[in-house]
């Protein structure tokens, strides 16, 4: 069972409190403010999981979903935004790598995260 | 003239009977009491001088003279003489028909008449007697003899009955009858009165009637004495004279025919022939006789029509002229001769003067009715020659003594002047009531009354001897000359040189009066000429011409040396010559200078008039139109949506519009007179500004105005117009009720805030969550931490790295309030959170599932809630609060997000039981109201408290996001804010509120049905 997990986000203390929750949760954790260095990072380190924010500097989140899918096949992938107007598009949807259950921040319960990445990667309990 | 006639035969007929009755009472002599019809000529009838006349009354005459009778002759109605003798109050009855029932009731004396019947044919007919009408068209007179006999003896199946013996005669000439079977006497009488053309009497005498005289039955002697007598006079000649007299004239143009007829019927007895010669002889003597007779009686009617003013046309029934009368001839412009037997309409052409249409003159209409008829007034004649005459006419039968209408005769008169003087009155009347431009226009019709200037000129020149004149500066005649002198008219003008010396003079005169009265002798015969010149306002419109006098020093040879020059009869010039007037030029200037004053008095006082008539014209007019505006004005005024009240300077209501008594409930003749403020108090605080206007002169607007009516917000724009009515001060105040305007207006503000709010909702959303979520979920990471223990492996190994344990961390954290703390910064975070979650709300596009929904289950359902709502039970008892429920029927299902409006109403609700709550009321209750639209097919809901009210800055802000009255902490501010957008943005309803201090509120949602096409 192989629990390594990117964080993208371009809010420090964010991508640092869901690398500190995840860490407790005894996921191995890697984090990146852009999609850019996201995909820097894929192709060096083994990655099974993706926590991509939508509004980033560079290349938005869903753009680098589109690309990680099709370079990473085992890859699965939570949206986690702060946009209130955000929706996952249906291409994301329909590869069945991207999770259904939208993430918006503030996330107050966090033990979501670890139960939605666990479903995602078929290691539920 | 015919009326005349027969109104004087009924007054002697009426006299007549009057004597009647007296000398029958005394008729103890030996008087016959002799009768007769008083209208049966030529036998019998009353004559023009009242007389009776007729050949049965000569022949009467002359038994009675033979015989020595004493008699007393009196005409009647026929059936009234025949029933006096049947009754025996007459002795004779001077002519009946014998016929065996008369005779049982009188006696008959031998015939001293035999009437009888012959064929009438026109002139170039194949029949020649009785033997040839078989199966012929015949005409005949209904229920006569001859028609009888016709019908008795089968002579044809085609018989043509008429009422006359005239319409008869004239089938027959127009050729409709083939022959006629009439009286031959009668018919020949008939042709030649009428003129029937181109018919006779052919063949034998057939039938033939007795007449006689009848006397009372069984009186055998007095009727011995008259056959007695009829023998004599028959034998002594008498009665022959008698009959030539009478009948001689119609006999005389088949004298040949008789002659034929007498040598070939009665050839045997030659004695007879001789008879015949001899009375043919007599006859012809008295047909002369009676020709001059007949000559002198048309004499005496043609000098009676020919000396009466009118014009008089006499037609025969179809309505072929035969007879004019000189007024006739000149008019219509045809001699007797020339129209006699032509058809009216040839030489009577008469057209409307206004539309010139032909009318169709009056002999059929006179016929039919048998009344006289006049003719449209507007009737205009066209003569020969192509003049015309303004005619006014009538038209009347003309009856024979039968009563029979045997011709039509028009008389009628020459009008034109009548209808020049009418036309220039009408001209004036109308030009006097017309705007006056300038002096232009004005005329000398419109100046004066033509009539009374002809009567002063014609009064001028009686009294000077003078003739006169006015002409126009066109050198019309205005008026009609008098006093015109012979001496020129008669001889002067009537040759070349003459006329044209004349004229030249007139125009002379014209000329040269212009610089005031001119006088000289005329460039013809040297008479005085003179001229005076009627000016108005400087105008020449007229000119005064006088002349026609002779100074004393002309002389009768002069005048002869001027005839001879021009060429005209001396001595008939001369005679004339001596009756002109004679005067020096002194006494000529002495006129003119009169006539002058005369003139200029009479143009400026006519000018006078008319300007006058034009003021009052003018006045009267300007006030009608003064009316009509005031009427126009108030009508605006009635119909202002505002209200419009005048008052004078001591604040008195004098004008009080429609509006006014709408809005106030007074009406407009309470509201007059009374003060301002009495009427609407509330404009008291207003009075200052009314007397600033007034005093100032100065339109004022107040600012707008609010104030509350039975809890309805009114909001008013009031205009104070000073008004300066020269009688004292006032001012009208406008009133405007803008409430719909201004509650639009707040609408539309709303929704604008709204909106921009909801657009910066949705940029701030990110810029918070973000280190929101730093912040949030850095807490609960801390909290796993601090609080999980050993769970949590890395955290066993950090405690025991610090050399300590996870319950020491715990205990200490406990004992430090760590753990509260931490739990404040969740649940603060939480908060910010929410509202954020909130605010979201307005930028959320409505992607949400709506769905068919009964409005009342959803108002149910939130109740509901409501009453288990845990944050309103905290604060209050929600069920403490009464609910009445106002459900129309039949609402109709919204298409809605049944979670969204539950949130709406639940949010009002709150809203009010906590402001109840917060106001401490006894006895808290909602009203509740769901109504169905007119518009848009939806629905209407009103929560409406009974809590404090709010002020009107309070209602105006109550959407706003983060506008609230709660203590802080209480609530997010956010509710209404939120209920506004899912009804305005996402349902597209209305959601609004009515309050006021004191008197709780009303939130009124307003939904569309979401049922259209586009919802």
């Amino acid at each position: 069972m192989d629990k390594s997990i990117l964080i993208i986000d371009d809010e420090s203390f964010v991508r640092q409190s869901f690398a500190d929750f995840l860490d407790d949760c005894l996921w191995e954790t890697f984090q990146t403010e852009s999609g850019e260095a996201a995909l820097e990072i894929l192709k060096k380190t083994k990655i099974s999981a993706v926590i991509v924010d939508i509004r980033l500097g560079g290349m938005v989140g869903d753009e680098f979903i589109r690309k990680a899918l099709s370079l990473y096949p085992e890859l699965v992938f939570l949206i986690c935004t702060g946009s209130p107007e955000y929706h996952i598009p249906s291409d994301l949807l329909e590869s069945g790598r991207v999770s259904r259950k939208l993430f918006k921040k503030p996330v107050s319960r966090m033990t979501e995260l670890d139960v939605e990445l666990n479903k995602l990667l078929g290691y539920e309990k | 003239m015919l009326q005349i006639r027969l109104v004087r035969t009924i007054v002697i007929v009426i006299i007549n009977f009057i004597l009647l009755g007296s000398s029958a009472g005394a008729d103890n002599n030996n008087v016959l009491r002799v009768m007769a019809d008083m209208d049966y000529p030529p036998f019998e009838y009353l004559n023009e001088q009242g007389e009776a006349e007729g050949f049965n009354v000569d022949v009467f005459k002359a038994v009675a003279e033979v015989m020595g009778l004493e008699y007393e002759i009196t005409l009647g109605l026929w059936a009234q003489v025949r029933r006096e003798l049947e009754e025996a109050e007459a002795d004779v009855l001077l002519g009946m028909y014998r016929s065996k029932e008369r005779d049982k009731l009188v006696d008959f004396s031998t015939p001293h008449f035999i009437s009888t019947y012959a064929v009438f044919v026109r002139s170039r007919s194949d029949i020649t007697s009785f033997e040839d009408v078989s199966g012929r068209h015949i005409g005949a007179q209904k229920d006569d003899i001859g028609y009888d006999y016709l019908v008795e003896n089968g002579v044809s199946a085609n018989i043509e009955a008429r009422m006359t013996i005239q319409e008869v005669l004239e089938d027959l000439s127009a050729g409709t009858t083939d022959c006629a079977l009439v009286s031959r006497l009668q018919g020949l009488m008939i042709i030649k009165n009428e003129k029937i053309r181109r018919i006779k009497p052919v063949g034998s005498p057939i039938i033939q009637r007795k007449y006689c005289f009848a006397v009372t039955e069984g009186n055998g002697s007095l009727l011995s004495t008259l056959n007695e007598g009829l023998t004599i006079i028959k034998t002594s000649g008498a009665y022959d004279e008698i009959y030539d007299k009478w009948f001689g004239v119609y006999e005389e143009p088949d004298f040949q025919k008789i002659l034929k007829y007498i040598i070939f019927s009665v050839l045997p007895l030659l004695i007879i022939i001789l008879i015949v010669v001899l009375w043919n002889w007599s006859l012809k003597k008295q047909v002369s006789v009676r020709t001059a007779e007949l000559r002198k009686s048309r004499e005496d009617y043609r000098t009676t029509l020919n000396s009466i003013g009118d014009a008089v046309i006499t037609t025969d029934t179809i309505s072929r002229v035969t007879g004019l009368n000189p007024a006739a001839e000149e008019l219509t412009g045809w001699t007797l001769q020339e129209a006699d037997g032509r058809l009216l309409k040839e030489i009577f052409n008469i057209v409307d003067a206004k539309s010139r249409e032909v009318l169709e003159n009056p002999v059929r209409k006179v016929l039919a009715t048998g009344d006289a008829a006049g003719l449209n007034k507007n009737t205009l004649l066209i003569n020969r020659s192509g003049r015309e005459y303004h005619i006014s006419d009538s038209a009347a039968p003309i009856r024979d003594d039968d009563g029979n209408i045997n011709g039509v005769v028009f008389v009628f008169r020459d009008n034109s002047e009548k209808f020049r003087i009418q036309a220039a009155l009408e001209t004036r009347l109308i030009a006097l009531t017309e705007p006056l431009n300038n002096v232009e226009n004005i005329d000398f019709n419109i100046m004066f009354d033509i009539k009374e200037i002809q009567r002063l000129q014609e009064d001028i020149s009686k009294a000077t001897g003078l003739s006169s004149a006015i002409l126009s500066p066109d050198g019309d005649f205005l008026t009609k000359p008098s006093n015109l002198a012979s001496v020129c008219f008669k001889h002067i003008r009537m040759t070349e040189k003459g006329y044209i010396n004349c004229f030249r003079s007139e125009q002379d005169i014209i000329s040269g009066s212009s610089s005031g009265p001119y006088f000289k002798r005329c460039s013809g015969a040297g008479f005085w000429d003179a001229g005076v010149r009627i000016t108005v306002a400087g105008r020449h419109i007229a000119t005064w011409l006088l002349g026609q006098a002779r100074d004393p020093s002309q002389t009768e040879a002069d005048i002869r040396s001027y005839a001879n020059q021009i060429g005209c009869d001396e001595d008939a010039l001369v005679e004339d010559f001596l009756k002109l007037p004679v005067m020096t030029s002194q006494q000529i200037e002495n006129i003119i200078i009169a006539i002058d004053t005369v003139a200029k008095q009479l143009s400026d006082k006519a000018y006078q008039n008319i300007q006058l008539a034009h003021f009052i014209r003018e006045k009267s007019a300007s006030e009608e139109e003064m009316r009509n505006l005031q009427n126009y004005l108030s009508n605006i005024i009635d119909s202002m949506p505002s209200i419009l009240i005048g008052i004078n300077s001591e604040y008195h209501i004098t004008q009080w519009n429609h509006m006014a008594v709408k809005e106030s409930g007074v009406s407009a003749p309470d509201a007059r007179g009374r003060l301002l403020t009495e009427v609407l108090p509330w404009l008291k605080e207003d009075a200052g500004s009314i007397e600033e206007s007034i005093r100032t002169s100065r339109i004022k607007r107040l600012p707008r105005k609010m104030r509350y009516e039975n809890s309805k917000r009114i909001f008013e724009n009031i205009i104070i117009f000073p008004v300066d009515k020269g009688d004292g001060d006032g001012a009208v105040i406008l009133i405007e009720d803008i409430s719909s305007s201004v509650k639009m207006e707040d609408v539309m503000i709303q929704s604008e805030k709204m909106l921009s709010v909801g657009g910066l909702a949705a940029g701030m959303a990110h810029e918070i969550n973000n280190p929101l979520a730093g912040m949030i979920q850095t807490a609960s990471v801390m909290t796993n931490r601090l609080l999980s223990g050993d769970e949590i492996p890395a955290n066993r190994k950090a405690a025991e790295d610090a050399g300590t344990t996870t319950e020491s961390v715990s205990r200490y954290m406990e004992l430090r309030g760590i753990n509260r703390m931490l739990d404040s910064i969740n649940e603060a975070g939480g908060r910010v959170s929410a509202i954020v979650e909130n605010m979201l709300l307005f930028a959320r596009k409505s992607e949400t599932s709506k769905s068919t929904n009964s409005i009342t289950g959803i108002m149910d359902k939130s109740i509901e809630l409501a009453r288990t709502d845990y944050n309103l039970l905290k604060d209050f008892d929600f069920r403490k609060i009464k609910i009445n429920l106002y459900y129309a029927d039949n609402l109709p299902e919204i298409i809605c997000e049944r979670g969204q409006i539950q949130q709406v109403i639940l949010n009002i609700l709150r809203n009010g039981a906590q402001a109840m709550h917060q106001q401490k009321m006894v006895e808290p209750e909602f009203n509740i109201k769901i109504e169905k639209r007119k518009e848009a097919q939806g629905v209407s809901i009103q929560i409406e408290d009974n809590g404090p009210g709010m002020d009107e800055e309070t209602r105006r802000r109550i959407f706003e996001p983060f506008f609230t009255t709660k203590a802080v902490g209480t609530g997010t501010g956010l509710g209404l804010s939120v209920s506004y957008f899912i009804i305005a943005d996402s349902h597209k309803g209305e959601l609004t509120v009515e309050s006021a201090p004191g008197a709780g509120a009303r939130f009124i949602i307003k939904l569309p049905s979401g049922m259209s096409a586009d919802g």
